[in-house]
C-alpha cells in the first residue's frame, strides 16, 4: 500500500511534470491525432491533382526517372515516392539546379505514364507531420523526451488515482469546477489508458532510439575511429552508367521477399559511388523499416535490412511507426486513433485547468488568511 | 499571462485551420508550398500568437473556450466547403468529416459553461467574506500584484538543481544539434540523455530521496567526466565539476541544518523546531 506521503509526492511530480510539458504535449498530441490522416490530407490539399488516374500497372521507375531528368535537366532527383493505397500518383523530391541546398520541390507524376504533372499545390499533410514529429524546427528527440514525460505522467497518474474502475464511470456534474474537470481528466485518462501507453512508448522509442544508438556507437568505438572521416577520393565519383531502377527494385525484392517499397532514394546518382535505397513495408507484415541499399553502378546489394530476420530489437523498431500512427488497419482504425489521440490533448488541457484552479484557490485562501490575521491584529 | 497561456491552448485548432487555408490558397510572390518553405511555419506561429493574444485580451475563461471551439468548428466546415469548391480529391468525404468534427467542436462549445459547475466557489467566497467583513470586493476579483519575491523564488537556491539540469540539457542540445560535428554531436547526444535520465531525476528527488539524488549526481559527474575524457571537450569537464558540486550540496545543506540546530540548542531553546512540511498539495476533491 502506497503511503499518503508518497502519494503526495507523486501528485506533486504529476502536477509539475504536467504543467511544465503541458502546452508542448497538447500541441504534439493534437497534431498527432490529425496526422493519422496525413496521406488523405495531402491528397485533399492538392486540388490540381484530383483528376489524376490510378493505374493498375504503374509506369516503370526507369520511365519516371527519365521523365524527371527530361523535365528538370541538371536537377538532382533525391527521392521517388511510389503510389500507395491513398495517393494514386508518383511523387518525387527534386533539388533544382541553383536552388538552395536545403530546398526540395515535391513534384507529381502520373502513375500510368510517368509523365511529370508539375510541382504539387502544397504539402499540408507533411507540414502537419513536421509539427507533430519535429515541432517544425527541432530534431525528433524533443518529442521523444515528451514521450518519456508522458509515460511518467501516466505512471504517476495510475498510482495517485487508484480507484480505476470506479473512476471510469464517475462524473459529478454540478459540483465545483475542479471536481468536474478532475472527473473528466481521470475518466478520459483511464478510458484511453492502453492507447496512451502505446503512443507514449512508441513515440519515446522513435524519438530516443537514434540517440541511444548513436551514443552507444560512440562509446564502443575507439577514439581513433571517431575522428573525421577522410574525404572521398576524387576518382570515386566519376560519371558511370547506372543500372536500371526496375532491375534494382527486383533485386531488392529478392533480397527482402515481400518488400513493398514506398520510397526510392537516390544518392550520388550517375557516379561510380551511386547508391539506391528501397524502403517500405513488408507484404502481410506490420513492420515498416525494411530497407535495401544497392550500388547503382553495379546493381549489387550493399546493405539489406529485413526486420523479420534482423533480430528482436529490429523487429520491435520496425513495429513502432505503424503502431504509433495506426496506418495498418484502414480508415476505421485511423478514426479510432484520431479520437483516442485527442484524449491526451484533452488531458493536457484539463490538467492545466485543474492546476491553475488549485493555484488560484490557494492564493485566495492565503489572502483570506492574511486578511483574517490582519483583522485579528487590528481588533487586538 | 495565465489567460494568454490558456489561450495558447484554446486557439491551436483555429491556428492550424488557418494554416490549412494558407495551404489551399498559397499567396503569390512567396516560395511555393511545393518546397515546404519556412514562411508557412512562421505564418502559423504568427497567427497562433496573434489569435492567442487577441483571445486572452478579449475573452474570459468560459467564453475563451466557447469562442475558440465554436470558431474552430465553423472554420472546419468552411475548410470542408472550400475543398469541395476547389474540386479536391475526396472532397465530399472530407466535407462530411470536417463538418462532423466541426459539429462536435460546436457541441462541446454549447455544452460547456457555468451550468455544468457551480458558478462560484461558495466556500471560498464565504471564507473571503468572513476574512474581510464589510469588504465589497469579491475574492475572485482580487488581482495578484507583482512581487519580486515571487520571481526570486524561481531563481533562488532551491531551484538551482533544475537550472543546472536545464543548462546541461541546453548545452548538450547545442553540441548535438547545432554544432553537429564529431565528437560534439555524439557526445552531445549522450550528454542530453544524461541530463534527462540522470540529472533531472536527481534534481527532482533531492528533497524526497536525498541519498538517491546524491548517487544520481555522482553518477552524472562520473559519466560527464567519462565524456570529457573521451571527447576531450571542456564543456563536459565543466559539467562533471558542476555535478560533483551538486553531489556535495545536500551534504553541505545537512551540515548547515546541523549547525543551526546546534546554535538553537546552545541558545537555550531546547529541541529545534521541526521543518515545516508545507501544505498538503493533494486536494481531496481531485484525489
Amino acid at each position: 500500500m502506497t503511503s499518503q506521503r508518497t502519494l503526495n509526492r507523486l501528485f506533486t511530480l504529476h502536477s509539475w511534470a504536467g504543467i511544465v510539458t503541458g502546452l508542448l504535449m497538447f500541441i504534439v498530441c493534437f497534431s498527432g491525432a490529425v496526422v493519422v490522416f496525413k496521406n488523405e490530407i495531402d491528397l485533399w490539399a492538392n486540388p490540381s491533382l484530383a483528376q489524376l488516374p490510378r493505374s493498375e500497372k504503374p509506369a516503370s521507375l526507369d520511365a519516371v526517372l527519365a521523365q524527371l531528368h527530361t523535365r528538370y535537366p541538371g536537377a538532382t532527383v533525391e527521392t521517388i515516392a511510389l503510389p500507395d493505397a491513398v495517393n494514386p500518383s508518383y511523387f518525387a523530391f527534386v533539388r533544382e539546379r541553383g536552388a538552395p541546398a536545403n530546398t526540395r520541390t515535391k513534384v507529381a507524376l502520373r502513375s500510368d505514364t510517368g509523365t511529370v504533372v508539375g510541382p504539387v499545390d502544397s504539402q499540408l499533410g507533411q507540414y502537419l507531420r513536421m509539427l507533430h514529429v519535429f515541432l517544425f524546427f527541432g530534431p525528433r528527440w524533443i518529442v521523444g523526451f515528451l514521450g518519456v514525460a508522458m509515460l511518467v505522467l501516466i505512471a504517476t497518474g495510475i498510482v495517485i488515482h487508484r480507484k480505476i474502475l470506479a473512476e471510469l464511470f464517475t462524473q459529478r456534474w454540478g459540483r465545483s469546477f475542479r471536481v468536474v474537470m478532475s472527473d473528466l481528466h481521470k475518466s478520459a485518462g483511464i478510458w484511453g489508458l492502453g492507447f496512451h501507453i502505446l503512443i507514449a512508448a512508441t513515440g519515446a522509442w522513435m524519438g530516443l532510439a537514434p540517440l541511444f544508438e548513436q551514443g552507444y556507437q560512440y562509446i564502443t568505438t575507439p577514439a581513433a575511429m571517431t575522428a573525421t572521416k577522410p574525404a572521398r577520393k576524387a576518382e570515386a565519383s566519376e560519371p558511370v552508367p547506372m543500372q536500371s531502377l526496375d532491375a534494382m527494385y527486383a533485386t531488392a525484392q529478392q533480397a527482402v521477399p515481400g518488400l513493398e517499397a514506398r520510397y526510392v532514394s537516390l544518392r550520388r546518382w550517375g557516379t561510380s559511388t551511386a547508391e539506391v535505397g528501397f524502403t517500405g513495408n513488408l507484404r502481410e507484415h506490420l513492420a515498416s523499416t525494411a530497407r535495401v541499399d544497392i550500388n547503382a553502378a553495379t546493381g549489387v546489394p550493399r546493405k539489406v535490412h529485413d526486420p523479420r530476420t534482423a533480430g528482436f530489437w529490429s523487429l520491435v523498431n520496425g513495429l513502432m511507426e505503424p503502431l504509433h500512427f495506426g496506418d495498418f488497419g484502414g480508415l476505421a482504425l485511423k478514426w479510432l486513433y484520431f479520437f483516442l489521440g485527442m484524449t491526451p490533448a484533452f488531458l493536457s488541457i484539463s490538467g492545466t485547468l485543474i492546476w491553475l484552479d488549485a493555484r488560484q484557490q490557494r492564493r485566495r485562501e492565503g489572502e483570506a488568511a492574511q486578511g483574517a490575521a490582519g483583522g485579528i491584529a487590528a481588533a487586538g | 499571462m495565465q489567460r494568454f497561456f490558456l489561450a495558447l491552448h484554446a486557439t491551436t485548432p483555429a491556428a492550424l485551420i488557418a494554416a490549412v487555408f494558407v495551404h489551399l490558397w498559397g499567396p503569390a510572390g512567396l516560395p511555393p508550398l511545393a518546397q515546404r518553405p519556412v514562411w508557412s511555419v512562421w505564418a502559423l506561429i504568427g497567427v497562433w500568437l496573434l489569435l492567442s493574444a487577441a483571445a486572452a485580451w478579449a475573452l474570459r475563461t468560459v467564453a475563451l473556450w466557447r469562442v475558440s471551439l465554436g470558431g474552430a468548428g465553423a472554420l472546419l466546415a468552411v475548410a470542408g466547403v472550400a475543398g469541395l469548391v476547389l474540386g479536391s480529391a475526396q472532397g465530399p468525404a472530407m466535407l462530411v468529416s470536417l463538418v462532423a468534427v466541426g459539429l462536435v467542436c460546436g457541441g462541446i462549445a454549447v455544452f460547456i459553461g457555468p451550468q455544468r459547475v457551480q458558478a462560484h466557489r461558495r466556500k471560498a467566497s464565504r471564507s473571503a467574506a468572513v476574512a474581510r467583513p464589510g469588504s465589497a470586493v469579491h475574492a475572485t476579483t482580487a488581482r495578484p500584484r507583482w512581487h519580486p519575491h515571487r520571481w526570486a523564488r524561481w531563481v533562488g537556491p532551491a531551484h538551482w538543481p533544475f537550472w543546472l539540469t536545464g543548462v546541461l540539457a541546453l548545452e548538450s542540445f547545442r553540441l548535438a544539434h547545432i554544432v553537429a560535428t564529431e565528437p560534439a554531436r555524439s557526445s552531445g547526444m549522450l550528454g542530453l540523455l544524461l541530463a534527462f535520465f540522470v540529472a533531472l531525476p536527481a534534481a527532482t528527488l533531492r528533497h524526497w530521496a536525498p541519498r538517491t539524488a546524491v548517487l544520481l549526481w555522482a553518477l552524472a559527474a562520473l559519466a560527464y567526466g567519462g565524456l570529457a575524457a573521451k571527447a576531450g571537450m571542456v564543456q563536459w569537464a565543466v559539467a562533471s565539476a558542476l555535478c560533483a558540486l551538486a553531489v556535495g550540496a545536500p551534504l553541505r545543506w545537512r551540515a548547515g541544518q546541523a549547525w543551526w540546530a546546534l546554535r538553537w540548542r546552545r541558545a537555550g531553546h531546547g529541541a529545534p523546531p521541526a521543518p515545516n512540511p508545507g501544505p498538503d498539495r493533494h486536494p481531496p476533491e481531485a484525489a
